[in-house]
């Protein structure tokens, strides 16, 4: 047995004359068992992907509902799709529904409760300081002297310049250009 | 370190200079030659060897470096790995020579020095690293630490994305991993570690505080996002309610050295990346480094920035025009931190605290004249007391008071949330991540106790598991660079790990297939399967922006 055959290598494609693209061994169809599942993409959206029989649906509707079960999305989508990414509010907790649009309209699943993060800096200011002791645990201390950081460069919520953005984008494309 | 700032002192601040070293795990031993290792022979040649050069120096004229290095474990796989480190040391051979030739051929030329300079760093490069340093730059790296000179922390296993992954069993066993790996290379347990891209989610902190991990980095929002609000933002480290304290990146810091605009390395004096005797040479004298692979760069550049024109027009690189540079940088540099610090302690009433993190591969790879620079920092700052360089653990042993807070999601990647590892281009990955992980739990639960066979299947599994997980492969689908490379290797990783998913779940274990997996994907020979076990996770949800629901 080659070592091609062993491991279930993609096969060598028929010489068409365009340069071959070895893409990797060929991946699983589907799996067992249905799953949905909400993924954090930013503060003001989440991405839903599920994995579920799709006899007889006609297509999805797909619902995120805050705390109190206000709407803050909702999207109708064919049967052939099995992810959305909806636009939520920013450091909200909420759970998402997933209908079958079948006739029948009830409901096949909720998520279990998700949230985005914050957008901005808390408004809450009550400050604790402590310090660790030889346990790992933390020992409550009082505060030292200074004052807030507001005004300051960075802070207050206007500068999100992270590694591959704005500013920081040369050294970005310089990390990772290697990989071209 | 002083806490506050005070009349007697006239240290004003600090500051920890973080490298954060790593590149996936590539090795392609079924190749007698392959493209992406060059990644590592590189990436040594140009920054880790150099650092370790600087590191030296710096030693033996009694200058303090404190330095701290994330080294990831794929990076300290692939360092001390027999089958690179000889083909790294044939690279280096077949440099020289090219090196030497190039050298002879331009003597008499504006570019005489540029090319006697290459001849002579190359072979510089192979007496350090292959006689001083025993062909084993983490033994190099371990004696600084070991000494005191720098701090080397972790990074999670394969610098895997530990807030999109679906389990807590794999979010813990990456941290797991990292700190095993980390005690078989440098013979102690860490304890700092840097999240991959910087990536964090609420919760986080309590499997690295169940590992022994005291600290870990951050982006700048996910201290100044923090509830509640942290008082001096981003200028001092926080404590986590799990006893883990987080430092958050300083923009300023970063700007200065990684802007196109404003940074350093586009001085028209530095040395031009993207000109390259791998390009510019005869094919036939540099086909002997390529070995039959597409024609590249090969690291031998004669050509310095210029300006902004065509890579035809570029002139010739003056090795002491650019050193001196490097070392005037090194001093404006120290000046801007000093100059930041005394201003925001004027502001807070406080000592504050920059941290300065950067890709390690950026100093010396990208911008070649780099590793000087550091080194011209570290004596700077060694003549002055305005600024305390430190690392975090010194930071933290000298000033341990924080303020206790939850800090935010984030990242470091664009948009400073999840967005780069998360998008129509690479969202389809995560459908097989996340049923391999739940895989894996179901594996470890179902193999308590296995026998010797199964065991090497179980570790294998969690080998590709681990490897499949590695945050470079959405990274680079996210950029468009060498896309197929990172497709394929996830889909490689993942179809091997589902055949040995089958085998085990079917109890028919194909022996030869396994083995010749073994011998391709070799990292991590200490993992431990046992790892991903249900029983194993402490904190459900910890860590976590995926939530998932099974049904029946």
């Amino acid at each position: 047995m080659s070592s091609s055959e062993r491991l279930g290598a993609a096969p060598t494609p028929p010489n068409s004359g365009e340069a071959f693209i070895d893409w990797g061994l060929p991946l699983p169809e589907g799996y067992e068992g249905g799953r949905v599942r909400v993924m954090t993409v930013e503060p003001r959206m989440v991405r839903a992907a599920w994995e579920l029989p799709r006899d007889g649906v006609h297509g999805w509707q797909v619902r995120a509902e805050g705390a109190r079960g206000e709407e803050l999305a909702r999207l109708e989508l064919g049967p052939e799709v099995s992810e959305a990414w909806l636009r939520v509010p920013a450091g909200t907790r909420g759970l998402l529904r997933l209908q079958a649009a079948t006739g029948a309209g009830s409901t096949l699943l909720a998520s279990l409760p998700f949230e985005t993060p914050a957008e901005g800096p808390a408004g809450d200011r009550e400050e604790r300081w402590a310090r660790v002791g030889a346990d790992g645990k933390l020992t409550t201390v009082s505060a030292p002297p200074g004052r807030s950081a507001d005004g300051l460069p960075g802070i207050g919520g206007t500068d999100r310049t992270g590694r591959l953005g704005g500013a920081s984008s040369a050294g970005h494309s310089a990390t990772h250009a290697r990989r071209t | 370190m002083s806490d506050r700032t005070d009349t007697v002192s006239p240290c004003k601040g600090s500051l920890s200079l973080v490298l954060h070293a790593h590149l996936p795990f590539v090795r392609h031993p079924e190749h007698p030659s392959f493209l992406e290792e060059d990644w590592l022979f590189e990436a040594l040649t140009e920054t880790y060897v150099p650092l370790v050069r600087m590191l030296n120096r710096l030693e033996a004229d009694g200058v303090d470096s404190p330095l701290t290095m994330s080294v990831s474990p794929p990076l300290c796989e692939m360092l001390a790995d027999p089958l690179l480190r000889q083909r790294y040391a044939e690279r280096l051979d077949a440099l020289i020579i090219l090196a030497e030739q190039e050298a002879d051929a331009r003597r008499g030329t504006p570019y005489q020095d540029a090319a006697d300079y290459a001849a002579w760093l190359l072979r510089d490069t192979l007496t350090l690293w292959q006689e001083r340093c025993g062909r084993d730059i983490l033994r190099a790296l371990g004696r600084h630490q070991e000494a005191g000179r720098i701090a080397l922390v972790t990074v999670a296993g394969t610098h895997g994305y530990l807030p999109l992954m679906a389990t807590d069993a794999a979010r813990r066993a990456q941290v797991e991993v990292a700190c095993a790996n980390y005690a078989k290379h440098f013979g102690r347990r860490p304890t700092g570690i840097w999240l991959p891209e910087c990536a964090y989610a609420p919760g986080l902190e309590r499997l690295l505080a169940d590992a022994g991990i005291t600290y870990f980095f951050m982006e700048t929002h996910g201290i100044n996002y923090a509830s509640p609000r942290p008082r001096f933002g981003h200028y001092r480290p926080v404590l986590t309610e799990s006893g883990v304290a987080a430092f958050a990146r300083d923009p300023e810091c970063s700007r200065q050295v990684w802007s196109a605009e404003e940074g350093y390395p586009g001085d028209p004096l530095y040395r031009e990346f993207y000109r390259d005797i791998g390009w510019d040479a005869a094919e036939s004298r540099v086909a002997p480094i390529f070995m039959g692979g597409p024609r590249r760069g090969v690291g031998i550049k004669l050509h310095r920035v210029t300006g902004k024109v065509a890579l035809d027009e570029k002139e010739p690189w003056v090795p002491t025009w650019a050193l001196e540079r490097a070392a005037e940088h090194a001093k404006h540099f120290l000046a801007s931190r000093q100059a930041q610090v005394s201003r925001i302690a004027d502001h807070l009433g406080a000592a504050p605290h920059l941290l300065a993190p950067f890709d390690a591969e950026l100093f010396g790879h990208w911008w070649f004249e780099g590793t000087a620079f550091l080194e011209a920092f570290f004596r700077a700052a060694a003549e002055q007391d305005t600024l305390a360089l430190t690392t975090p653990q010194r930071y933290l042993a000298d000033d341990p008071t924080a303020q206790v807070v939850s800090p935010c999601a984030s990242s470091w990647g664009d948009g400073g949330s999840y967005e780069v590892w998360l998008n129509g281009g690479n969202a389809w990955m995560y459908q097989h991540l996340h049923r391999a992980e739940e895989h894996m739990v179901e594996l470890a639960d179902a193999h308590p106790n296995p026998s010797p066979l199964e065991r090497r299947a179980l570790c294998q599994a969690a080998r590709e598991l681990l490897l499949a997980q590695a945050s470079d492969w959405a990274f680079i689908v996210t950029m468009a660079t060498v896309v197929p490379y990172a497709v394929r290797r996830t889909r490689d990783h993942i179809a091997r790990f589902d055949r040995l998913y089958r085998e085990l779940r079917e109890h028919r274990i194909d022996e030869a297939a396994l083995a010749e997996v073994e011998s391709l994907d070799t990292a991590f020979q200490e993992v431990d399967p046992l790892a991903w076990r249900t029983d194993r996770v402490r904190h459900p949800g910890a860590g976590a922006a995926v939530w998932s629901v099974a049904t029946s």
